[in-house]
């Protein structure tokens, strides 16, 4: 009930949730009241959806869906590879489609719905956890256009899904998992259940005959515990050996195998102890911390939110006769004629041949001034075409492509990145070699001496010393805190990211999308002179038209009915600006500005909104209230790391004015402006050679290759998928105070690492002498070592209380706020 | 004591059968979306509600 009022508010879209444009009629009637819409965009998707007999979708939602993008150019069916059919014998088609926009569940209702009513769709089932589809057709009757076509029409972006990638090894490797961690839970629960038959019956009370029987069959099913789930480990440890690069697989393996084989032999000959049952649980409990490991790899990866944006699907290309053909923008080849129309995606880098419009090149090059175009002129192939039809000849594809030359230097990046976790590799190879060693040299020396138990000894010190509470230290304290922040819109790529945070020096924003969102806009006018708002408007828009300062870009937004031409424009170093329109000189700038200027005191003044007055020289015209595009909490979190003792910078390929505007606004004294891609990474590059620890938060494309090189990388919500797939913290949440969290949880996890490491050290090197002066039993061996790493589990485990509550965290938001 | 020597077999048994058919249900792909059908569940009772109230009033809006 809270959702629907907070989603039905009036100034906002009805469908995404964008504030509407003022003066804009956009909307639909729906339910018996009017529904503002911010564009024509979600206006037909949403006609369509209520068409359709889905409107109740607006009912089940619990978020506002994307924005719809332009629907003017319709999909041709040659676009579209319709896939080959798998079954010889039917006519059906199977294929499986990715779609972007999917923001609650019952997104994955209304496209269900909307698929399935078109003939000859047989089945389509959409995963909520991967946003993928299974399609099934007939194939005479249906093309894969078609359905593609009704997705779009209610306001998603769905594209074939190339099966072969990287997602399809994933969703195997999951499969495996879960196999190998099922067969280890059923058998070894059975194991278990005989043992402690075994261990709580007095050994008169059970004859020789049924516990060599128990033992046998506890040996069978062990088999399969060993063989395939424990598969992994052998694997690994039979590379690391080959590699002579002992990881801490190979204690593992070894303890797995020579603890069964030994069992094994003793079961056989019908003398001393056997091990099934500690074997399976070390399988067990192993092999569950790598599942939950990869489940929060899994859902980072599979999150797909704007993966096609970067490069369009198609493209127009001119024939030789003058007409367009679409073709996909894969098939361009040099030297081939595009036709590029407002609001479309650049499909490659090109020479524009004729036309002139403005681009937006935001994403690749982070500046955020449409930049003007006409002949000769080079466009980026992923950019944005904004006002006018180019036509352009492409002259440059795959390798040599701009797209492609980012993706090389984020490689070049990754590969300079600090040593991090090779230091970590090369501790533990040191580790397990001592272990190795001590194990022999015992197992040696009580051989040598005649010791009967001389093998049970050295399984017990294999067993002991063998760094499972060491090597949980690190991960599950990882685990515990990425669960945590996953529940609170995180992503934590990296689980060393977390504990590198916590020695970060310095964070560095970049500015266009990061700190700043969309564009800044006009929300409110009020007039107090005698003019009319339209006349107002004009003269503020054409005053504003001289400035470069960011609130004059909301003006330049608004359309001007009546273009007065400004003469003697003065500007007063970013607070305003005086000009004459029609002979009488105006006043245009911040309330200090028209103070300063006119000497008088402005009353009613709002200090919690961005307001520029309009004077004359007498008296006070109109108030514009301006949007802030400033992301949520930004304020908040600068001021928090400051606290914290972190230096904070701001970097950006902006100009001047806006990049001082903004470092002031949110509160940051270290600015700087006119940083290419280049310039960025190298002045990253001499912070760390400075000796400081720099943690990047970015977004776009261009910032891709400046993440990979930072010690910790950030990207916000709406990034580029280049973005995100160099960094190693994803924040889904549009509130910049995650960052807060992810600080907060770093701390407490370099904490929690160091007391699991401390706890596991002193138990390993307390319980060898014992074990090797054989006091311990091999049972009382694995008991020790699966309560170490029990502790070890349980105390990670408090990092998952560590964040408070939503609420309550918006309490304290607001407290500090106030 | 004697029926353990049958109850246990019998228990493997069952334990490997159990293991089968949860290979199966992985390989099939029972496990691959465990939060859509969660949601859907919700959803697809009231559509049922609808489709029955379609016709009637298509009906009435059209007497």
């Amino acid at each position: 009930m809270t959702i629907n009022t907070k989603l039905e508010n009036d100034t906002v879209c009805f469908h995404c949730g964008l504030s509407v444009p003022r003066d804009k009629t956009w909307g639909i009637d729906f339910e018996g009241q009017w529904r503002p819409m911010c564009c024509p965009g979600c206006e037909a998707v949403a006609q369509t959806i209520i068409d359709s007999g889905l409107a109740s979708f607006y009912q089940k939602r619990t978020a506002y869906s994307v924005t719809a993008t332009s629907l003017d150019d319709v999909l041709e069916p040659s676009v579209v590879e319709q896939p080959k059919t798998d079954f010889a014998d039917t006519e059906l088609l199977e294929t499986s489609l990715i779609i972007e926009g999917i923001t609650c569940s019952a997104c994955i209702w209304l496209l269900e719905r909307q698929v399935k009513q078109l003939d000859g769709v047989v089945s389509f089932n959409v995963n909520y956890a991967t946003r993928r589809a299974r399609l099934k057709i007939v194939e005479q009757s249906i093309h894969v256009s078609d359905v593609l076509e009704a997705i779009r029409a209610v306001g998603y972006q769905a594209a074939p899904f190339d099966t072969s990638k990287q997602f399809s090894n994933l969703q195997k490797e999951r499969k495996d998992f879960l196999g190998r961690v099922g067969v280890a839970v059923f058998c070894g629960m059975q194991v278990m259940m005989m043992t402690l038959g075994i261990y709580i019956a007095d050994p008169s009370e059970i004859d020789a005959d049924l516990l060599q029987f128990l033992k046998w069959m506890s040996a069978l099913l062990t088999l399969p515990v060993v063989l395939f789930s424990g598969k992994p480990f052998l694997q690994a440890a039979y590379r690391d050996i080959k590699n002579k690069m002992p990881g801490m697989d190979v204690p593992v393996a070894l303890g797995i195998s020579l603890g069964f084989l030994a069992s094994l032999i003793n079961t056989y000959s019908g003398r001393g102890d056997t091990y099934y049952e500690s074997v399976c649980m070390f399988v067990l409990f192993l092999m569950l911390a790598r599942y939950v490991e990869f489940l929060t790899r899994w859902y980072a990866i599979s999150s797909s939110e704007r993966m096609m944006q970067a490069v369009p699907m198609v493209a127009k290309r001119v024939v030789d006769d003058g007409s367009v053909e679409t073709v996909s923008a894969k098939s361009l080849l040099l030297g081939d004629q595009v036709q590029i129309n407002p609001g479309e995606v650049i499909p490659a880098d090109a020479v524009v041949l004729k036309g002139h419009s403005q681009v937006d090149e935001s994403i690749l090059t982070g500046e955020s001034e449409p930049i003007n175009k006409s002949s000769d002129d080079h466009l980026l192939g992923g950019s944005h075409n904004l006002t006018n039809t180019l036509m352009a000849r492409v002259s440059c594809v795959g390798k040599d492509s701009t797209l492609s030359t980012i993706a090389r230097l984020i490689d070049r990046a990754h590969a300079q990145k600090p040593a991090w976790v090779e230091a970590a590799d090369r501790f533990a190879s040191l580790f397990v070699s001592m272990v190795i060693l001590v194990t022999a040299s015992t197992a040696i020396y009580g051989y040598s001496q005649g010791q009967v138990d001389w093998f049970s000894t050295a399984l017990s010190v294999l067993v002991v010393t063998c760094p499972c509470a060491l090597s949980l230290a690190t991960p599950t304290a990882y685990t515990a805190a990425m669960s945590a922040l996953f529940g609170q819109g995180i992503i934590i790529t990296k689980g060393t990211a977390l504990e590198k945070l916590a020695t970060i020096d310095r964070v560095i924003f970049d500015k266009t999308g990061t700190l700043t969102q969309g564009a800044m806009s006009l929300s409110n006018c009020k007039v107090f002179g005698p003019q009319d708002q339209q006349k107002i408007m004009d003269i503020a828009i054409s005053l504003e038209s001289f400035s470069d300062h960011p609130i004059a870009r909301a003006f330049k937004r608004e359309t001007v009915r009546v273009n007065h031409q400004a003469i003697n424009v003065e500007q007063a170093s970013g607070r305003g600006l005086r000009g004459e329109v029609e002979g009488s000189v105006y006043y245009l700038g911040s309330e200090d500005y028209i103070n300063e200027s006119l000497r008088i005191t402005l009353d009613g003044v709002d200090a919690s909104v961005t307001q520029v007055y309009l004077a004359d020289e007498t008296q006070v015209l109109a108030s514009f209230e301006i949007q802030d595009d400033i992301r949520k909490g930004a304020q908040l979190t600068v001021a928090w790391l400051k606290g914290q003792g972190k230096k904070v910078s701001l970097l950006s390929g902006d100009k001047h004015t806006p990049v001082q505007w903004l470092a002031k606004q949110v509160g940051i004294d270290d600015f700087k402006f006119d940083a290419s891609p280049s310039d960025k990474l190298n002045e990253i590059g001499r912070l760390q050679l400075k000796g400081e620890r720099v943690a990047m938060v970015g977004d776009g494309v261009n910032d891709a290759p400046i993440l990979a090189k930072a010690d910790v990388s950030i990207s916000v919500s709406g990034a580029s998928q280049l973005a995100r797939a160099s960094s190693e913290v994803l924040l889904m949440n549009n509130d910049m105070q995650s960052l807060r969290y992810v600080f907060r949880l770093s701390n407490r996890v370099s904490a929690i690492i160091k007391q699991n490491m401390g706890w596991a050290l002193v138990y390993n090197i307390g319980a060898l002498p014992l074990a090797m002066g054989g006091y311990v039993e091999p049972w009382q061996a694995a008991l020790g070592m699966s309560v170490s790493s029990l502790v070890v589990v349980l105390n990670s485990f408090r990092l998952r209380f560590v964040l408070p509550s939503k609420n309550n965290l918006e309490k304290v938001a607001g407290v500090r706020v106030g | 004591m004697g029926s353990l020597y049958f109850l246990i077999p019998v228990s493997v048994i069952l334990v490997g059968l159990i293991a089968v058919i949860f290979l199966w249900a992985v390989r099939s792909g029972q496990f691959d979306d465990l939060d859509g059908p969660a949601h859907s569940i919700l959803f697809e009772e009231e559509v049922d509600d609808e489709l029955d109230k379609e016709p009637e009033s298509n009906d009435s809006k059209t007497e």
